[in-house]
């Protein structure tokens, strides 16, 4: 209480209303923070090198499953080939994309200038978060023409 | 917007029991408006903002809470502790 009163005779501006050891619940929150803090740049990055490894296996799988639904001895035409080769180009695309994501970023900082980290973390982070979200959306095309496809052979089969 | 260099001292650290004076960056908005005669007796509204700030001694955080008052002409838009002021005294 004592130390109260001295603290807020000090400060004319601003008053100092207490001052203690960090609460647990603020110890708490300053730990998520941390993580949240530490752990957004390799987030991006993780799901980078997991969906390169989804977009890539995409492909056979989408491949395999076209081979499944059509007829043996089945000639595509000219129009249905270019159209089966669509999703599997688009899965090749989205990994080619994920790839950039996950490679390093060539960045030049001092590590004792605390903004030119914050600022290249900032710039590592929107630019994982763009590649992100372009390859996911060429996945999804991808996926979504893949789908379409199977079952247009299948009904035309 | 405007930035401000506000220090404020801790008198009797929870960590070390000595007196700290840390830099705080004010940010503040000033907002536009005709002055109206209400405006002249506006009270100021307190703003209560906890910061955690780090012993200088013990290399240890403590929290320390504390009021700023704003007005609706200057708003309070963030406030950051930037570390310890020049003229600090370590006991």
């Amino acid at each position: 209480m004592n130390k109260d009163k001295e603290n807020k005779s000090v400060n004319q501006g601003i008053e100092l209303e207490e001052a203690s050891a960090v609460t647990p619940h603020n110890r708490a929150i300053y730990e998520a923070g941390k993580i949240l803090l530490i752990e957004s740049i390799t987030t991006g990055r993780e799901f980078c090198k997991f969906m390169i490894s989804v977009s890539t296996g995409a492909i056979p799988i989408y491949l395999g499953l076209l081979k499944f639904v059509l007829p043996d001895h089945y000639t595509l035409s000219l129009e249905q080939g270019i159209f089966a080769v669509v999703p599997a180009v688009l899965f090749l695309i989205a990994s080619v994309v994920f790839t950039f994501g996950y490679y390093p970023q060539a960045g030049c900082f001092s590590l004792d200038i605390i903004n030119e980290i914050e600022s290249e973390r900032t710039k590592t982070i929107r630019r994982r978060a763009k590649l992100t979200w372009v390859g996911f959306g060429v996945f999804l095309i991808g996926a979504l023409t893949a789908i379409t496809n199977i079952v247009i052979n299948l009904w035309t089969a | 917007m405007f930035d401000n260099s506000e220090n404020i001292t801790i008198p009797n650290c929870p960590i070390c029991g000595g007196s700290h004076t840390y830099s705080l960056k004010v940010e503040r908005s000033l907002i536009m408006k005709w002055l109206t005669s209400m405006d002249m007796h506006e009270k100021s509204r307190a703003v209560r903002i906890t910061r955690l700030f780090t012993c200088p001694v013990e290399y240890k955080d403590f929290q320390g809470t504390f009021v700023l008052h704003d007005t609706s002409g200057s708003r309070i838009k963030s406030i950051e502790v930037i570390g310890l002021a020049e003229e600090s005294s370590d006991e």
